[in-house]
């Protein structure tokens, strides 16, 4: 292996290990609903969610890096440039992620000063790291894009792939500043914070994913390059053309322009429509290899990949996405079962599948089989179906009874709160979350295992012989 | 916010809702319907990806005669069910003729 591919392999370990940290923390933030005297005291909810959603941004992040650094060194021929400092940033990285967790726990409250935005928190969903952890994710990202633009200009050939990820690096690293801005006037600071929430999420991370994806799918069913060259061109065309519009879904009620309402919803509308041709892609190339493969899990994932982006995305997203429809449904538990389904769907399933590729080279592995990844594919997306399915359920409850029927008043957020439905929700949601953490730690046993069962069997007759 | 529309009351938000994602659910089906019928060269599973199609453009009409969607988003709806319907057959098209032209896989 590469000093690169050794990277990539630290990358993908913290970010399954980060990822466990977003499961037990959601477990906890679903705890709450039902018992809202959880942990008073100790640890708030609050807390504990930005926990969650932070270490979702977190652990994606870092497998999108490991993944990266894991093909970097197959597409150009050589180690990527400076591959040294990458190598110090992972660890300053890791332990910048801890000690913002310790500080989160250990410093729930307090006053809102300038300080506070330096050492503590920013305050900002998904990005309440304070100012010095921020730079420091923003030096790795610079880092980052160093290594895989300085490589690609170093090489005597780019391929197509390569120079889609060179050309995403500029919005990856530049969106990410919006994280530092401290805008007193809320409805400024949603205008530019969603820049980087929905830019990142539906616009540069999809085209990440899209340049992983393709490189996978060339290793895992030998695919030749031009034809994922040729659909990966098209994903971009149509994510310029519909994810970067999409924008305008998240405009509608915060105090934004009306004309959002029209560029929001007729782009969000259009959003499915790439995700269809996804689903007749996956069924060609299932069909087409007659789901034989070398790397079953890694097939298998990707597949989910391709038929969670259409469920979570797609379906869930277009329930709500139209303004006369959104004005009932933004910010319930419908939005975050769309959230929750369309993150899995997209990001996650990808991760995990090259998780899977990278451990069969990294381990010398001809066949990755066995039954414990079937076992947690099968508990991690029947966890997260009826996690969403739950979350449905108390969204809809919400949307009809608190906002269409109540009219959004507190008095009818608080009676919901306590309708038999909404909390039926709540208690499903935590049992399908304890099956998800199962999956997830089938999967941890898996990944480690990875390997080295088969040396084992293999072991095993030597005494008798 | 009624520009050709009638007042959206909680039933209808409801059933728009649920309506939307059935529109698009139902488009999934038809596409990986019809993907298994070019994979076996089955006709029954042929002729259900057609009746899952006719499924979409039933509850697109149903969307657009009966929900009060402004007409602006009805049109959408029934551009998308036009798109819906051709995406499978000109995606699996495409996907034959480039792993024809450029070298099959595996």
């Amino acid at each position: 292996m590469s000093r690169s591919q050794r990277l990539a392999i630290k990358y993908l370990t913290a970010a399954i290990a980060f990822f466990g940290v977003m499961t037990l923390s959601g477990l906890l933030s679903a705890i709450y609903y039902i018992n809202p005297d959880f942990l008073f005291g100790l640890l708030h909810f609050n807390i504990a969610k930005i926990l969650h959603i932070d270490t979702l941004i977190i652990w994606l992040v870092m497998g999108f890096m490991g993944a990266i650094y894991w093909f970097l060194p197959e597409e150009f021929g050589r180690e990527p440039v400076g591959i040294w400092v990458a190598e110090i940033l992972f660890w300053v990285f890791v332990a910048a992620v801890l000690v913002v967790a310790a500080i989160f726990v250990l410093i729930q409250w307090g006053p809102g000063t300038e300080s506070t935005l330096w050492l503590v928190q920013q305050g900002r969903k998904y990005v309440e790291a304070p100012r010095w952890a921020a730079i420091g994710v923003a030096l790795v990202l610079l880092v980052f894009a160093w290594n895989v633009v300085g490589t690609a200009l170093k090489a005597k050939h780019v391929t197509g792939i390569m120079a889609v990820l060179s050309v995403n690096m500029v919005p990856l690293v530049l969106l990410y500043f919006i994280a530092f801005p401290a805008i007193p006037d809320m409805a400024a600071d949603l205008y530019w914070w969603w820049w980087l929430v929905h830019l990142w999420v539906e616009a540069t991370w999809e085209i990440l994913i899209g340049c992983i994806m393709a490189l996978a799918v060339m290793q895992l069913l030998g695919t030749s390059r031009r034809i994922v060259e040729g659909w990966l061109y098209i994903e971009v065309m149509l994510v310029l053309g519909t994810g970067i519009l999409g924008l305008g879904h998240h405009y509608f009620w915060i105090g934004t322009p009306d004309y959002w309402l029209g560029i929001g919803g007729f782009f969000s509308a259009l959003e499915p429509l790439p995700l269809l041709g996804m689903v007749v892609h996956a069924v060609y190339d299932a069909g087409t290899h007659r789901m034989k493969t070398t790397n079953r899990p890694a097939f298998y994932w990707t597949l989910a990949e391709a038929f969670g982006n259409f469920l979570g995305g797609g379906v869930f997203g277009f329930m709500i996405t139209l303004p006369q429809l959104n004005l009932f449904a933004h910010g319930t538990q419908w939005t975050v079962s769309h959230g929750h389904f369309a993150f899995w769907g997209a990001y996650a399933c990808g991760v995990i599948s090259v998780c899977y590729l990278a451990l069969q080279k990294a381990r010398d592995q001809a066949v990755v089989e066995g039954r414990a990844w079937m076992l947690s594919f099968s508990l991690l997306n029947f966890g997260l179906l009826g996690m969403v399915g739950s979350l449905l359920v108390s969204g809809i409850v919400q949307a009809f009874f608190e906002r269409a029927i109540g009219g959004s008043t507190l008095d009818a957020f608080i009676a919901v709160q306590g309708n038999p439905w909404f909390m039926l929700g709540m208690y499903a949601r935590l049992g399908f979350g304890i099956i998800f953490a199962a999956g997830y730690v089938t999967l941890v046993w898996d990944l480690a295992m990875l390997g080295r069962r088969a040396a084992t069997v293999l072991a095993a007759p030597a005494p008798a012989e | 916010m009624s520009r050709g529309g009638a007042a959206m009351s909680a039933g209808a938000f409801l059933a728009t809702s649920l309506l939307l994602g059935a529109f698009v659910l139902c488009a999934g089906v038809y596409g990986l319907l019809y993907g298994a019928a070019r994979l076996r060269q089955s006709v029954g599973l042929l002729r259900l990806a057609v009746l899952a199609c006719g499924v979409l453009c039933l509850i697109a009409a149903t969307v657009v005669v009966v929900t009060p969607l402004e007409t602006v988003w009805k049109a959408v709806i029934v551009a998308s069910t036009l798109a819906y319907c051709a995406i499978p057959p000109v995606t699996w098209r495409y996907l034959q003729r480039t792993h024809r032209d450029h070298g099959a896989n595996i």
